[in-house]
């Protein structure tokens, strides 16, 4: 490859370049000052998201910079906003997180900042090196977090699963990256996506192997089943900011490479093998799907712990929004996983506050009677777990329409598909009401203590709140953004086209 | 600028809402009082633009944000001003502040003040959006507003038990009427494909369609009789008109001012504000128009007689509203539907003025409402008695104070009815006419009570303490207490209550003028019927088609201008001369009639009342026709007895409950199983994930097999 042909052009990673220097500046900082700088760190930090968000939507709307390493599509540009809006409510929150723990502040942001690089990268991601590289930054900064809370034993384990279950996934990934290399000759997506269509694949099977392990990655990012099995353990050991962060953020970044690969990449019809190939990880990803919206749903219905609860919520949720991949269109999935990430943020937010220091209380049965005695929170609570429930007029029930809505119409084949997400959908209003029929409607629990809330995290409650309605009542706007975007990029025909 | 009409008292709604509770009584009475006086005048600039128009454009639009938009259906919040919105917002403002005002003194010292005033407001945002409101939709969302915020403050003496079965009572029986409504508004979208009262995205207005459309045969039910009655079963569950008319005399068990304001002046009129807004439907079924003229001047007759025998001083006064809503309702029937609208405006002012003056009696009574135990109260507060005593003669239809000019044009509008059955309207006309006897008389026995004989409270002292059983406001007596008033002498009410009664006195008296009938007119001089005028651009006629009976009129009249149904806002076209001046001897012989049967009304009622003032009424009509007991046995009980034998005991538990929890067993034992794959050691994750890994890999080899094969 020629150096003139890298189209070396820095603005393209701008937003990258501000996370990882705010991520260092903040390190400095940290370093220099005695007791450690919560408040300046969390300020910098939040300057420094704020500066990737405007720096993304400054994009040029589409282009491919550093020999193909790195793309500007819809994709990116949407899903890049999504993770800076995790990255600024997790800051948001980690304030009173911090002090109220007593833990060490500095080093927390500098993480999420990084994390926030690699989740960057991975959504930009061009080349299937650079979807490595963005997800093991990502991965390797949420296994530090997950073990953040160094003195708590829940949280070594989580951190030491998660890293230990997360290595194993990544060498599915990088195999099957390494077998799609050697199928087409090339790591750039784009050049494999023309390889496939024009027929030029030297072993079909390796193609199709390399496929199917980085299917095997991917689905262990996003806990799908069946490599869903870290995820409760994680989840719960994590401190509760942590695991919102990790179901949101990261989680919403791999969907974005995620799309990029196989939405994308995968998704040629042109030739008998790209043909082949799409029909089988279509129907491979449609059984997933079913099997992990159904799993987390059920399994979630006999759990004590709310944390534990969401991390089964959290994995049907993925399993919805897998649903949308059978369309091969973004707009679907990237409304989802926005939705998901601001519903579900939010009740990880109120969940940290209610379990006070150490997560001492994250059961169900704690949360007894305290209906009317923080109003505020519970409501905000029930809120948010009506919104992952699917209730109108709230984001949950406006991502599920949109995303049930289009797969029903652009791919018949597949509308058992989203019965049995309607199904799951019923199910799980089951275990999103208990919580709140616990709040208002049993005695007070005794010992409780109304929490006190950080004016940082009265801002995050209430711009997750918002972005709660607002998505729910006024989506038109933000879809008919979604549509234009698509219509742009015309990502693939559909599966109904055919 | 129209929407700071309505976001004014939201906004005043949210303060008080929010920071009500640590606000001084004064602030959030000055708050709320504030947002409405903005409110107000922004209505009379806003009204006066309108003015300023050509009478064929007189339309102001303002759109916020497209609500919905899903295929060809489009609801937009958007807001239209028209000469009929435009009149709606006027009083509603109007009316609106000076009960503001007037609570702020009513309601001092309750220590519910500010959420009395949050409902308040509230209230006010919604009856505007349902009034400004550019689609049926969004005219809905104000619907159920209002209903809610109605039903809030019926309730709002949260303590009493008769005030929640009231709220209910009226929640319930507008969700029949809302059921209607609703059913109205999708018929209506799937037959014209628009639900909005302007063209949007060049889909022309359903009232334009509607407009082109041919009337409907007389005893046919079509499309647009179909729409028309399920609108009108909607407008008869606001609007309180028979058969769901039992929610308003029981809501009188909310605060005064609120049944001044929502249950006499605005709210219960917006079912006559649906069927004037959708005239251009109604006019083309004489079927609908037929069934609506009946129920209004069946629900003003029995509603009336009612109202004869009820000793409560505010469910008087609740039966009268419902009567005289009756009479507009009878208005739209006959296709009078600027008399109706003209009748909606003067009772605002005249009933609005008995409310109030009520409340203030109740007030200087200490928180008494039995008429039987008032009397002499003339003595003790002169004004309120002045503008009562104002307001009692509008309403029986005393020469050119308002109530006249409007009774006095639908009766002469019924008489002359052409849409209905023949001879039916003479008919309707010889019950209303009756009724407005009726109405002179059972005005003339509540004032009298009152007002004159001898004094009857003081001596039954302690009767009142032991008497819970009216909806007395029961939050006053401390205050006064310390007020250091004796207890059980009467007093006038402050300046901030009497001024309103004032205020609405004088358009008690002046209202009317705006809409003099044409035969009077020109014996008074006024010769231009200035509201007719003015709302004929919004509101479509009847014609009779082939028979060419209204073809004086013209066809031309179905015209395109947006909400313009009849655009052609010309004067009242000239008819034949002669034909005219033949009419208008009958038409002022019918007023002389109207004049002495109102004048008979109120002489009866002062002869037989200063002679005894306690009578014993026919007991049909104190327990008011029971019709209460009525529904109670034919559908609350029948409806009860099935809930809970068959829905409950059977469906329910039984087949539903089983059915569910037998899924619910499955499930939870699923879960369990599914459990157990969670042993907590990373080892055996790592081997399902692997195991998982190989039937995905699994599934990819064979489809390879297949590639190989096909190639």
């Amino acid at each position: 490859m020629q150096i003139e042909n890298l189209n070396l052009n820095y603005g393209a990673v701008a937003p990258e370049i501000i996370a990882a220097v705010t991520g260092v500046i903040s390190m400095l900082v940290d370093a220099l000052s005695p007791k450690g700088a919560r408040k300046t760190n969390a300020v910098i930090s939040l300057v420094g998201l704020v500066l990737a968000l405007l720096a993304v939507v400054r994009l040029e709307p589409s282009g491919s910079y550093f020999g193909g390493m790195v793309t500007t599509d819809p994709v990116r540009v949407f899903f890049s906003v999504i993770i800076l809006l995790v990255a600024i409510i997790a800051v948001l929150l980690a304030g009173q997180f911090l002090r109220d723990e007593g833990l060490p502040p500095g080093e927390f942001f500098t993480l999420i900042m990084f994390a926030t690089t690699g989740m960057l990268l991975l959504a930009s991601a061009g080349d299937l090196v650079t979807v490595f590289l963005g997800l093991e930054i990502a991965s390797i900064t949420t296994y530090v977090m997950a073990g953040y809370r160094r003195y708590d034993v829940r949280a070594n384990e989580s951190s030491l699963k998660y890293f230990l279950l997360g290595s194993f996934s990544t060498a599915f990934m990088l195999y099957g990256m390494a077998l799609t290399y050697g199928a087409t000759g090339n790591t750039n997506i784009a050049a494999i996506r023309a390889i496939i269509g024009e027929g030029r694949v030297e072993h079909p099977a390796l193609l199709l192997i390399g496929a199917a392990m980085m299917l095997v990655g991917f689905g262990f990012k996003i806990a799908s089943a069946p490599f869903h099995l870290w995820t409760p353990d994680v989840y719960e050991g994590a401190p509760t900011i942590v695991t919102g962060f990790m179901g949101t953020g990261p989680k919403a970044a791999v969907f974005a490479a995620f799309l990029r690969v196989f939405a994308d990449g995968f998704n040629v019809t042109a030739s008998p093998i790209g043909a082949q190939l799409q029909s089988t990880w279509i129907s491979a990803v449609a059984v997933i799907a079913v099997l992990t919206m159904t799993i987390g749903n059920v399994i979630a219905i006999s759990q004590k712990n709310i944390k534990r609860m969401l991390a089964y919520s959290s994995i049907a949720h993925a399993g919805y929004a897998l649903v949308g991949f059978v369309t091969g269109d973004f707009a679907p999935v990237a409304f989802y996983m926005l939705a998901y990430s601001i519903m579900s943020l939010g009740a990880f937010a109120v969940i940290q506050l209610l379990a006070r220091a150490g997560d001492q209380k994250t059961e169900i049965a704690d949360y007894a009677g305290i209906g009317f005695e923080t109003p505020a929170l519970s409501f905000s609570l029930a809120i948010f777990l009506l919104s992952l429930g699917g209730i109108p007029p709230t984001a949950g029930f406006m991502s599920k329409f949109f995303v049930f809505k289009t797969t029903w119409d652009a791919a018949p084949h597949y509308r058992w598909l989203v019965i049995a997400a309607v199904v799951n959908s019923i199910i799980s209003i089951y275990y999103y009401l208990y919580p709140i029929v616990v709040m208002f409607f049993r005695p007070l629990a005794p010992g409780f203590i109304k929490p006190r809330i950080a004016t940082m995290t009265t801002v995050a409650l209430i711009l997750t709140l918002v972005g709660t309605f607002y998505l729910g009542l006024l989506p038109n706007r933000l879809m008919n953004a979604l549509g234009q975007g698509q219509k742009a990029v015309a990502i693939q025909p559909r599966l109904g086209d055919r | 600028m129209l929407k700071w009409i309505t976001l004014a008292p939201l906004i005043g709604a949210l303060i008080n809402g929010l920071f009500g509770k640590r606000l001084n009584e004064k602030v959030v009475g000055l708050i709320a009082c504030l947002s409405v006086g903005v409110s107000a005048a922004l209505s009379f600039m806003q009204f006066g633009k309108l003015l300023s128009l050509p009478a064929d454009q007189r339309v102001i639009t303002e759109h916020f944000f497209t609500w919905i938009q899903v295929g060809a259906f489009r609801a937009d919040f958007a807001y239209l001003l028209d000469p009929l919105s435009g009149l709606y917002i006027l009083f509603i403002t109007g009316v609106g502040l000076l009960i503001h005002i007037y609570a702020t003194g009513y309601m001092h010292g309750d220590p519910g003040y500010y959420r009395f005033f949050t409902y308040l407001n509230l209230f006010m945002f919604m009856m505007l959006t349902l009034v400004l409101a550019d689609n049926l939709l969004l005219l809905f969302v104000g619907w159920e507003g209002v209903g809610l915020c109605s039903y809030l403050l019926i309730g709002y003496y949260i303590k009493r038990k008769e005030a929640g079965d009231a709220a209910k009572k009226a929640f319930v029986t507008n969700r029949v009427g809302d059921f209607s409504y609703s059913i109205g508004m999708f018929l209506i979208f799937t037959a014209f494909g628009s639900i909005s009262f302007v063209a949007k995205d060049g889909v022309p207005s359903f009232l334009t369609q509607a407009a082109s459309r041919p009337v409907e045969a007389l005893w046919s039910l079509g499309l647009m009789g179909g729409i028309a009655l399920l609108l009108f079963g909607g407008a008869t569950g606001k609007s309180a008109q028979i058969p769901l008319f039992v929610w308003l005399p029981d809501a009188m068990a909310g605060p005064t001012p609120v049944s001044a304001l929502i249950h006499a002046a605005t709210m219960v009129t917006a079912g006559v504000y649906l069927t004037a807004r959708c005239s251009a439907i109604v006019v083309k079924s004489p079927t609908a128009m037929t069934v609506i003229a009946v129920i209004g001047a069946a629900t003003a007759i029995f509603a009336a007689t009612i109202g004869l025998a009820q000793n409560d001083i505010k469910k008087v006064l609740a039966y009268s509203t419902v009567s005289q809503l009756g009479y507009m309702f009878l208005a739209c029937g006959v296709g009078a539907f600027i008399a109706g609208i003209f009748h909606v405006m003067t009772h605002a002012f005249f009933k609005a003025l008995l409310f109030l003056g009520s409340g203030s009696v109740i007030h200087g009574m200490h928180e008494e409402q039995d008429i039987r135990k008032m009397g002499g109260l003339r003595k003790y507060m002169k004004i309120t008695f002045v503008t009562m005593s104002i307001g009692w003669f509008a309403i029986a239809g005393f020469p050119l104070l308002s109530g006249f000019f409007s009774k006095d044009e639908i009766l002469w509008k019924t008489f002359t009815a052409e849409a209905l059955p023949h001879g039916w309207g003479k008919a309707l006309w010889a019950v209303a006419f009756l009724t407005a006897g009726l109405t002179a008389f059972y005005m003339t026995r509540m004032m009298w009570l009152t007002f004159f004989g001898e004094e009857r409270f003081g001596k039954g002292h302690d009767a009142h303490h032991g008497h819970g059983g009216h909806g007395h406001d029961d939050h006053h007596g401390d205050h006064h207490g310390d007020k250091g008033h004796g207890h059980g002498t009467p007093h006038e009410s402050p300046l901030v209550m009497t001024l309103p009664l004032i205020l609405l006195a004088v358009l008690s008296i002046f209202g009317g003028f705006v809409g003099v009938p044409h035969a009077l007119g020109n014996i008074i001089g006024i010769h231009e019927n200035k509201i007719e005028h003015f709302l004929q651009p919004s509101i479509a006629e009847f014609h009779a088609g082939e028979h060419g009976a209204a073809a004086a009129h013209g066809a031309a009249a179905e015209s395109h201008g947006a909400p313009a149904v009849a655009a052609e806002g010309a004067a009242k076209p000239a008819a034949a001369p002669a034909e005219a001046h033949g009419d208008a001897s009958t038409e002022l012989a019918l007023t002389g009639l109207s004049v002495l049967i109102g004048l008979v009304g109120i002489g009866l009622g002062v002869l037989i009342y200063s002679k005894k003032p306690i009578r014993h009424m026919p007991s049909v009509l104190e327990n008011k026709y029971y019709v209460d007991e009525l529904y109670e046995t034919t559908i609350i009980n029948p409806l009860e007895e099935t809930s809970r034998h068959v829905l409950w005991k059977f469906v329910d538990v039984k087949v539903i409950d089983g059915f569910v929890n037998g899924v619910a067993r499955g499930v939870s034992e699923l879960a369990n199983l599914l459990r157990y794959s969670q042993t907590g050691l990373a080892r055996s994750y790592a081997a399902v994930i692997l195991l998982g890994a190989i039937a995905v890999i699994g599934y990819f080899v064979v489809k390879i097999f297949g590639i190989q094969i096909g190639i």
